[in-house]
Parts: structure tokens; sequence; C-alpha cells
């Protein structure tokens, strides 16, 4: 019980990073810019409205029953270009089912579609999946399941956003929730000292992530506080923290105190602690 | 399963939602100046209310947790759910609560907040795009909350369906046990957007401000008329008399009369009836139906007052189980004429005095009725221990003085129909009972109890000694109430009203050795649902040894099997205490 998700990372990307030795910085992504266009069902039946994927709540899901070719795809489209360098999807039965899914843009309007990053993705369970791929400009864009166990699709997130890399990883003191680390445990047992039954109720995890070293232009930089604005304010992010090392993603709000970068004293460093409520339901 | 259950519990909630499509044949609403914006397809705020086709939609609330199903709709909205649930009070001697008990009330708590609207609103797609308005598109997630709007658009929510879900993850929703109510309070959102609903079980329809019976009448003598002898007048107002039957019983001030019904015109043949003073009447006075049942079983006389009175579903009567307890009160035929409505409640806790009760089982969504009576021959009484069963730390042992009865008074045979039911002065007939409670050599003080039963018509010595029988049986020793938890899986399969027998250190015997002691279920609580369940019992005391009448040919006692002396009961000598075997005699009840 508990996943930590996948992360997949288009090979050019990944060359850049490596080159650059951030590859594993953590990074994290808010931007719900499939929200700004127009949401809809491509293929399959529709069962629950598409526009529910961008909600940002994991209660309300896009459903969709595959064709007859085991195919379901989830369009977006924008009146004008958006660039986008992630993809992330969360609240999914997408591994349950099988499914393999593909993400693709398309330049000439729909008519033709190009695969983002390593091809298929063959996600092992229920986890979050985030993809990070060169920036891509383009009015279309499309998440693409072929189940062959004709099972419905589900979908609750699939954010479209840019990604905000760190400029330093997290060396220590970080606790990845490998599985949910809200667990309430409940056990009876009987006068007779008896061991009766346990139940449980998982609340998903909690994150508490502290980033250190971070440049004070960085802090006061655009990404930065449009980022910090947004999650003080409760919009969910997708966040990886060592995302060259391991497939830990999670999609998240934040659960605890606000987010407020301090003055750690040399070269104007700056800190600060994400502390984050995690979807965590595989 | 007992280990590494997942609890889920989900509130459903059951709207009342047309099935058809906004200004689709035959819904003939359409987008105008009056009408700027779609419906939201419930019944307020409908533009054709003539083709408004009732279908149900149903909301599902849980917490916010993992385990839910995905591809069901469920908002993570509930805080909490209290419950205060069903307690029976059989024999009617807990002074706590009437004589029919305490009925369930459940309190769920949840907190409003910002929807897509997509769940709740058919054409909430086309709010955004501009075609469900006259106006411009908007997102209806930035308009409002999801209980605020949901109360605007269906503020007819009382009596409505509501069932709380308690399983675990993994099942699907409509295999998890369902605890069913209606919807009676619903409170908010107030300014942090705490939403307050309550439930209550069937039963609260029976309560005096919702249900009275007879119904009353609406017409009215158009002249007076005197005192005594035959009588004839005119209902008013016109056409009134076809809310009438062509023969009856009816009230007119404090009499009774007799009457027959042709239109608006009435004749009344017999004055001063069901033991009713005569009078003389003035123009305009009430012309009241009267409620009468004659030599009816109980059974059917308490189907009657919930089905057609308090309008409880006839499908929520277990026809087998009523027709089993009712075994245990063959001869409970009632007479009586109610000349005013009356609270269908207060009806009912006078018909528990006579040893039964009734209940909703929130699992079975059934009324449940029950005697108060011993177990059957053949009949188990589960058994619950504290070595195995009871969960640490939670059993709790109250004496209840206040239930043991040494002499009893059953009051019967009412004089006046019209005049009070709970006025000894207005019953000819008593019938008591005084047991050895009180004796000096046991605990040497009486306590006395009163029953006054208008159901009995002129009087039934039968009925009456074995209602004060079984109470003088049951109650002679000071009852014991234990309350205790046991593990969900293991209250499966108990209910209440159930005959058990628990085995604690709590009741011990005289060497200090845990006594097994019958005990009779009378309240369960869902205290963790699906974990743990919360539970009262209250000692039995129906001493004695109990069994059929045989109807056919039976060996000898010394030639029967256990299995035959458990069903028939055998004649003993009444020289001797006890069979050759060493067991007592047989009881009657």
């Amino acid at each position: 019980m508990g996943g930590d998700g996948v992360i997949v990372t288009d090979s050019v990307l990944a060359a850049t990073l490596a080159a650059a030795g951030t590859q594993n910085n953590p990074f994290l992504a808010h931007c719900n810019i499939g929200a700004t266009g127009t949401v809809a069902t491509g293929v399959g039946t529709e069962l629950s409205a598409a526009v529910n994927a961008v909600s940002g709540g994991t209660y309300n899901f896009w459903a969709c029953t595959p064709n007859l070719s085991d195919l379901a795809t989830l369009n977006f489209s924008f009146a004008s270009a958006k660039t986008i360098n992630f993809i992330g999807i969360a609240a999914h039965n997408l591994g349950s089912i099988g499914a393999v899914v593909r993400v693709r843009y398309s330049l000439d309007a729909g008519a033709t579609y190009i695969n983002l990053a390593g091809g298929d993705i063959t996600p092992l369970d229920d986890a979050a999946i985030g993809v990070r791929f060169p920036a891509v400009s383009a009015t279309h864009w499309q998440i693409r399941a072929v189940v062959a166990s004709g099972e419905d699709v589900v979908i609750g997130v699939a954010l479209l956003s840019t990604v905000l890399d760190l400029p330093s990883r997290i060396y220590q003191g970080y606790t990845p929730p490998i599985t949910q680390t809200r667990v309430e445990l409940l056990s009876n047992l009987s006068e007779g000292g008896h061991i009766l039954g346990t139940s449980y109720v998982r609340r998903g995890s909690q994150i508490s992530a502290a980033l250190k070293y971070l440049p004070a232009a960085f802090v006061r930089g655009t990404e930065w506080i449009n980022f910090q604005r947004a999650f003080n304010q409760g919009r969910p992010i997708f966040w990886a923290w060592r995302p060259g090392k391991y497939g830990d993603i999670f999609y998240g709000v934040r659960g605890g105190n606000e987010l407020v970068p301090t003055n750690s004293g040399p070269l104007d460093l700056m800190s600060a602690t994400l502390d984050m409520a995690v979807y965590d339901d595989v | 399963m007992t280990f590494e259950r997942e609890l889920v519990q989900i509130l459903e909630l059951d709207f009342d939602f047309c099935t058809r499509t906004y200004g689709a044949a035959p819904c003939t609403a359409s987008l105008s100046a009056s009408t700027p914006r779609k419906c939201f397809n419930m019944a307020a705020g409908c533009q054709d209310i003539a083709n408004f086709d009732k279908g149900t939609k149903t909301l599902r609330y849980a917490r916010s947790q993992n385990g839910l199903p995905k591809g069901t709709l469920i908002y993570p909205a509930l805080k909490s759910v209290s419950t205060s649930p069903i307690e029976i009070n059989m024999g009617g001697l807990d002074r706590r609560t009437g004589p029919l008990g305490k009925a369930a009330r459940v309190t769920v708590m949840l907190q409003d907040f910002s929807d897509n609207d997509v769940g709740l609103d058919p054409y909430a797609l086309e709010r955004r795009s501009g075609a469900a308005q006259t106006g411009p598109g908007y997102n209806p997630e930035e308009f409002g909350t999801h209980f605020g709007r949901l109360r605007a658009r269906c503020p007819y929510f009382l009596g409505r369906a509501a069932r709380v879900r308690e399983g675990y993850a993994g099942q699907d929703i409509a295999a998890m046990p369902a605890l069913h109510f209606i919807v009676t309070e619903w409170d908010g959102p107030d300014h942090s957007g705490a939403v307050r609903i309550t439930l209550q079980d069937v039963l609260d329809q029976a309560r005096g401000e919702k249900a009275v019976c007879p119904a009353l009448s609406q017409g009215k003598l158009d002249r007076d008329i005197a005192a005594g002898g035959a009588a004839a007048f005119t209902l008013v107002p016109e056409t009134i008399g076809d809310t009438y039957p062509a023969e009856g019983r009816a009230s007119i001030g404090s009499e009774i009369v007799r009457f027959t019904r042709s239109g608006d015109a009435v004749t009344i043949f017999e004055r001063a009836v069901d033991g009713s003073v005569a009078a003389s009447h003035a123009a305009d006075d009430l012309f009241q139906l009267c409620w009468r049942c004659e030599d009816a079983p109980i059974g059917d006389v308490a189907r009657k007052l919930m089905v057609d009175y308090a309008g409880i579903a006839d499908s929520r009567i277990p026809d087998a189980q009523w027709a089993a307890e009712s075994d245990w009160m063959v001869g409970f035929h009632l007479t009586r004429t109610i000349p005013k409505p009356v609270s269908v409640m207060a009806l009912l806790n006078e018909l528990a005095q006579l040893n039964v009760t009734w209940w909703h089982d929130p699992l079975a969504d059934e009324v449940r009725m029950g005697a108060n009576r011993p177990l059957a021959p053949g009949e188990a009484a589960p058994s619950i221990t504290d070595e195995f069963d009871i969960l640490a730390g939670t059993l709790r042992r109250e004496d209840l003085q206040d239930q043991r009865l040494t002499q009893i008074m059953f009051f019967h045979g009412v004089i006046n129909s019209a005049d009070s039911p709970t006025d000894t002065k207005n019953y000819r007939r008593a019938t008591g009972d005084i047991n050895d409670g009180g004796a000096a050599l046991r605990h040497n003080q009486d306590r006395l109890f009163q029953v006054h039963c208008p159901w009995l018509g002129g009087g039934n010595d039968n009925v009456a000694s074995a209602v004060v029988d079984r109470l003088s049986n049951r109650f002679e020793d000071i009852p014991v109430r234990l309350t205790f938890e046991l593990d969900a899986a293991r209250a499966a399969d108990l209910n209440i009203g159930d005959l058990v027998t628990i085995t604690t250190r709590a009741v011990q015997d005289d060497i200090g050795a845990p006594l097994p002691v019958q005990m009779q279920i009378t309240f369960m609580e869902h205290a963790k649902p699906g974990h743990s369940v919360k539970m009262a019992a209250q000692s039995h005391g129906f001493g004695g040894r109990f069994s059929y009448f045989l109807s056919g040919p039976a060996p000898d006692y010394d030639a029967a099997s256990d299995a035959d002396r458990a069903f028939g009961c055998y004649l003993i000598d009444g020289a001797d205490d006890a069979f050759d075997d060493g067991t007592p005699p047989y009881s009657f009840f």
C-alpha cells in the first residue's frame, strides 16, 4: 500500500540536466494551464466530465469507457499556443487497469499528435505520474490511454504546467513517504487479553521539505513568487524531491505553515520549509 | 476479516431529481426574460412543474481519507457522524424514556467547499459556455459553494432518505452495510462553512407534531342538537360529507355517537356510546370522526397506526418477524374508540405497556416488534464473554434499582372513552400481582407500578393477567444493565432485542465465579463504525423452564430425548419439586 509514483524524463532533457549536475534537484509544478482552455473527451465514451480532471480536486474525475480499440483520450485545446514542459497525472486508476499511457501534443490543431517523453508509459500502480520534457508550445495536447482490459479510465488530476526547478538539491533530513505517513490504527483486545481485530484509516501522507541555499535572486524571481503565492493560497502542486534517482512524485497542497523563506545568513542565501499534505492512495 | 480493515464511512443523501432534460419534450421550459437560466432539475426552480418527472439523485460524502472507490463521485466533506442510537424499553419501566424507548438520532457534520458543480448541476458545462442562461458564461467554481447552492436548489429535504454506509476499502458501495434514516433537520452552511444535518429513524414520523390518529375532521354541524335522542343534521361546508364513511362513530364535544351518512346528511342513531355522556351541541361544533378497533390483534393495530397514520411504508414491516413475536401475544386483542386526534407516538407508547415494543432496525430498514418473553424452546442465546468478546476497558455494570417491581396494578376496562385514559377513576377493573421481591427477608421494600390501559374495551382479565405476570416475573429482582463494546465482526450477527448469555466477572455467583446471565440487548451503537460496536444488555430475569404444549403423541418424560424435553413440556406431580433427572418443573407463560 502506498506508492511513490513514476517520473518520466525526456532523454534530451535528462542529458541536459545531467550535464548541469541538476538532475537530482527537486522540482515542482503548480500552473494548471489546462484549466484555462477547453478540456474534453476525445476518444471513448465519457462517463464523467473531462473538466473534472482540471478542477484540482482528487475526488471528482474524468471517467471514460475506451472505444472498441481500447483507446481513450483526454484532449486539451487552447485558443493560443501554450508553452508546457510538464504533465502530471494523479488520483487515477491507470496502473490498476493496466493502461499504457502516452502524452502528446499537436501542431496541426489536433489532426496529428506527436508523442512526448519516453513514449509509452506503463504505470505499475496508481501513484502519481510526472512527465518532464523540453518546453513545447502548442495549442492542442492529449493524454492517451490504451486499456487492453477495456476497463473504464479514471483520472482525477491532469495538470499541464511549467516546472519550477529548485537551485539546490536536498541532501539530508527529508522523509520520503514510502508508504502513507498518516495512518490511524485501532486495535481491539478482549478483557481476557485476546487480540480480536485491527482497523485503520489512511489519510494520505505529510511531507516536510527543508529547502536550503536558495539564492536571494531566485526567491525574489517571478517564478518563485508566483509559486509561493499560489501555494500559500492552497493551490495544489506536483512535487518531486530527487527526480533523477527516485520516482517519488506526489500531488498535494499546503499542509502546515505558510511558505515563508528566511534569510540564512551567508551570501544572502535563503531557506524555506515546504509543508504539504499529499494525496497518496495507491 | 478482522485484521487490517480499512474503514470507510459514507453518507448518502437522496434528493428528488427530474429525469428530463431542460427544454426537451415533454419539458416545455425555455430561456426567456422571465426565466433567464436553466433549472437545476430539482423541484424548486422547475419551470415546467407539470412535467417534472421525479427520480432520485444520491449525493455521497466521506471523510477526507484514502480507500474510497475511484470512479464514484464522493465529496470529501464529511467531518463527523455522531449517533444517539435506538434504545428499547421493554416493559416500559425506564422512566428516562417513553415506554417505546429512545429513537435513533444521528448528527452529521459536513464542511462546505468550492466545487465545479459538475456532479450536481446537469448543465454545469453550459453555465461555462453561456448556453444555460441568457447572460454570459461563468465558472460555477468561482460562485458560491457546494452546500450553499444545494440548500438553495433543494429546500425540500425533510423526510428524504439518508443512509450512513459503514464498510471497508475495496467493497462496492452497494455492498457496504447501510444504516437507514430520514432527514429531519438541516442547518447551515454557517459563517465557517459548517453544515449540520440531523437524521432520525422512520418512527420519527409517528411523533406528535407529525402524525395523529384519527385525522382531524373538517365537517361541522349546521344546527343545534338537543341532548339525547336521535338527531339529524347537515354537514358543512358543502360536500365535506364525502370525507366521512357511510356509517361510523364520531365525537361531538365529549359525546361519542354512532351515525349513518348520505351526502352531507347525517343521522345520529345512537347517542352517548362508549361510556360517553349525552349532551346538547351547537351549530358549528366539530363533527369529529372517531378511530375504532374491535377485537383486533395488537400487531394489526400497531401496523394500522404506523402505516395509515404515520405514513411508514408497509414494506418496512417484516411480516414473518411480527408473526413470530405475535405468537407470544395470542389473545392480545384490542378494542378501543379514540374520539379526538391523538399523537400516534402516544398511542404506540400506550400499546408498549402491554409488554411489547417496536423499534426501527436501521440496518434492515424495518420496524421490528418484540414481545417481553423468555427464550423460545430451541432458541439459542449467543454467548458473550469477557474472556473472548468484550473489549478491554469497556465493561460497565449498572443496577437498575428503579426498575425492580414488587406490586403491579393494571387498570383496564375504560369507563368513558372520551375521558382521560390516564385517570384511574376512568377504569372499572384492575388486575394486580404482588411478588416476593418486597418480602422482609428479601428487599424488604416494595416498588409499585401502575399501568392504565384503555385498549382492552370493557376489560380483559386474561390479557391483563398475562401482562402483570410477565412484568412480575421479569422484574422481581433488580435488573442489571451491562454496557460494553465488541469487535465489529463479533457484533455483526447481533441485533437489538436479541437474547444473549453473558459471562463476565462483573456478574459473579456466591463463590466469585463468573455467572452466565441471560440478557436482552437493548441498545447498539456503532461506536467506531466497522471496528467496534457499543451495546447495552439488560438482565432478562425470566426464571423457569418454558416449553410448548404438545399437540400430538409424545414419549413419556423418562423415554424422551433431550430435544423432546426442550421442545415440549411435561407435567409433574404437585408434591414433587423435580423430575427424576433432577431438572425442575416447567413453567406456564
